[in-house]
């Protein structure tokens, strides 16, 4: 997040504008085919384009079988494609090679499993945490901002890292209770000696 | 309500001379009533980790400064780590004496929170404590780290007086003496000690089948080693024993010098008054200049009311760092016991260390009530924490905050105190 991207205003409600066909093509099995159309012709406007057709991405993208998962993954892609379609990047061909390594990156896959995109339509905070999910991975902050605030405003945004306090928090309190059971067996209760009572 | 737990759980590696020696000790025709059917619960790596802490504890070198310890970093990391309690309050990166204190009335509510992530906890064990301080707490602890408890003794003993604690099957190597209605008795073997057995007696009337038996019994089963309070000792001195003991151990509660020095005239023996508590076992012994620390785990600070370390010779509450017990690392503990710290002689030194006192009370008749009556009191009660007050003359208020059943509570305490005493409820 090394440098100023475009306002943070303008993406959001660049992404609540976003057309209602960019989620329903990811609606059935054709989703794949859809979506690596949508990749592919984004792409193609950039003279030296990163994407290639034998690329492992789209080959796993148009096999992956069609589940709730993956129907989340398409859709998220599809949302980041309308994002980037922006004006302010049109002119920027120097992001071409980011835009790709996130979009195909574990981290994108890892958010779609925890982000349904049309709640990221409709929930402002979703819609937030999009947009800076994909200006960071261009390591770009939204405009006005420092470093540190956009930091934290995507660390406290993030359903990775919201995910791993939940997982987390439920781990401490199950171990909490597993220790509070062993303490409280009758077996456990002054049942060996000790030289100083 | 006792841990009904089986032979096998309690000694997992009773020989056959060991096993013959415990039913001795235990159904000898004037044993006292054993209420407490426990055990060390030690397997062989368990005994092996005692024995490798004696080798440690044996092999210390002097000290030459009250400094941090090598192993201390490692141990904070630990701690800050894997304690969720010491994770949750601790700031990454922050200085050792920038780590905030805790206390009793930290663990007491919480003392799972202590619990290590990674500790396999089926060998957690409960010890509970104290009438003295007011905060009734359930700590875990390990077979192991209260095995070691016997080393420590040992260690104290060779190191100050010379004395050997002997080891081997076939003889008890020592007697731990109270005296209060309801404390636990029981007669164990001690692995460390090559199965020589070790019997908690009661000397209270209410745990003899006759009252003939107590001098029978301890006169029988010649113990070398004595451990005790200042209260049981009092009453023992009262009995017709036939033999002296090699040394006299004063445990939990502080035996004032007079008092030992008294009980080593009468007994032609060595008194040795340890520091121990619940939390962290047996911390120290005391000597002719002050209690020397014994274990090499265990970094000490004499720190002021801003948990600021007290420069050498200042006096201030004992807070503890390290420790054996698996379930209840401690950092930066406060112990709520006063002295300060010097070296001499290449070793750590409690100067005018002041420790609890032996509390008794008065119920209405005019008994003597040991603290421990009132601490067993509270066990079988969901009470946060007490308070009991002198009013006047031995009339008292105890002030309990806790969930109750108030009428069965009042009691209770009625039966023990006679109407000597009120309860007062806290909010």
């Amino acid at each position: 997040m090394n440098n100023e991207g475009p306002s943070l205003a303008a993406m959001t409600h660049r992404l609540a504008e976003c057309p209602e066909e960019f989620l329903s093509i990811c609606d059935d099995v054709s989703g794949s085919t859809c979506v690596i159309a949508l990749l592919t012709d984004f792409f193609r406007r950039f003279d030296d384009h990163p994407m290639r057709i034998d690329d492992p991405f789209i080959a796993k993208l148009g096999s992956t079988k069609f589940t709730a998962n993956h129907q989340r993954h398409l859709g998220l892609l599809s949302l980041a494609v309308w994002l980037f379609y922006d004006p302010w990047f049109s002119d920027r061909k120097e992001f071409a090679v980011s835009m790709w390594n996130l979009l195909t990156g574990d981290n994108f896959q890892s958010i779609s499993g925890l982000l349904k995109p049309r709640t990221v339509l409709s929930n402002p905070d979703r819609r937030e945490e999009l947009v800076r999910v994909c200006l960071s991975g261009l390591d770009l902050r939204p405009a006005g901002e420092s470093i540190p605030q956009a930091t934290d405003r995507l660390m406290s945004l993030n359903s990775i890292e919201r995910e791993r306090i939940l997982k987390e928090t439920a781990a401490a309190e199950k171990r909490a209770r597993e220790v509070r059971e062993a303490m409280a067996r009758i077996k456990a209760q002054e049942s060996v000696s000790r030289y100083t009572e | 309500m006792y841990p009904e737990i089986s032979e096998q759980e309690r000694f997992p590696i009773l020989t056959p001379r060991g096993r013959t020696f415990l039913h001795q000790m235990r159904q000898h025709a004037a044993a006292p009533v054993w209420n407490w059917p426990n055990g060390e619960q030690l397997d062989d790596r368990g005994l092996e980790r005692v024995k490798k802490f004696q080798r440690i504890l044996a092999s210390q070198r002097r000290y030459t400064s009250l400094d941090e310890p090598a192993w201390l970093e490692g141990f904070v990391e630990r701690c800050v780590t894997e304690v969720p309690f010491y994770r949750k309050r601790t700031p990454q990166g922050v200085s050792f004496q920038d780590i905030p204190t805790c206390n009793r009335s930290d663990l007491a509510p919480r003392a799972w929170d202590f619990v290590p992530d990674s500790e396999p906890i089926d060998e957690l064990v409960i010890f509970s404590s104290s009438g003295t301080t007011g905060q009734p707490t359930r700590t875990p602890h390990h077979p192991y780290s209260a095995a070691c408890g016997i080393p420590l003794i040992e260690y104290a003993l060779r190191e100050l007086h010379g004395i050997a604690i002997p080891h081997g099957v076939d003889q008890v190597a020592i007697t731990n003496f109270v005296a209060y209605p309801s404390a636990f008795t029981t007669a164990i073997v001690v692995g460390y000690l090559g199965e020589a057995g070790c019997v908690r007696v009661n000397l209270d009337p209410s745990a003899w089948r006759s009252l003939a038996h107590r001098e029978t019994y301890i006169n029988t089963w010649k113990a070398p080693i004595w451990l005790g309070d200042p209260v049981a000792y009092g009453v023992l001195e009262q009995l017709d024993i036939d033999h002296t003991p090699q040394a006299i151990v004063s445990g939990i509660l502080h035996l004032s010098p007079s008092y030992a020095d008294k009980l080593g005239q009468r007994y032609g023996c060595p008194v040795l008054d340890l520091y121990a508590m619940t939390e962290a076992g047996i911390i120290a012994a005391g000597t002719s200049v002050g209690h020397r620390i014994l274990a090499h785990d265990l970094f000490v600070e004499i720190l002021d009311d801003e948990d600021r370390r007290c420069p050498h010779g200042v006096r201030g509450e004992i807070a503890l760092t390290g420790g054996r017990n698996p379930y209840l690392p401690l950092l930066r503990y406060r112990t709520g016991d006063h002295a300060s710290l010097n070296l001499i002689d290449g070793h750590r030194v409690l100067i005018e260390f002041e420790g609890r006192q032996p509390v008794e009370y008065r119920s209405s008749d005019g008994r003597s009530i040991h603290s421990m009556e009132l601490t067993r009191l509270m066990r079988r009660f969901p009470v946060h924490r007490y308070q009991m007050q002198e009013i006047s003359q031995h009339r008292y208020e105890l002030l309990v905050r806790g969930d109750l059943d108030r009428e069965t509570f009042e009691k209770e305490v009625a039966q023990l105190f006679g109407r000597s005493t009120t309860v007062v409820y806290e909010e």
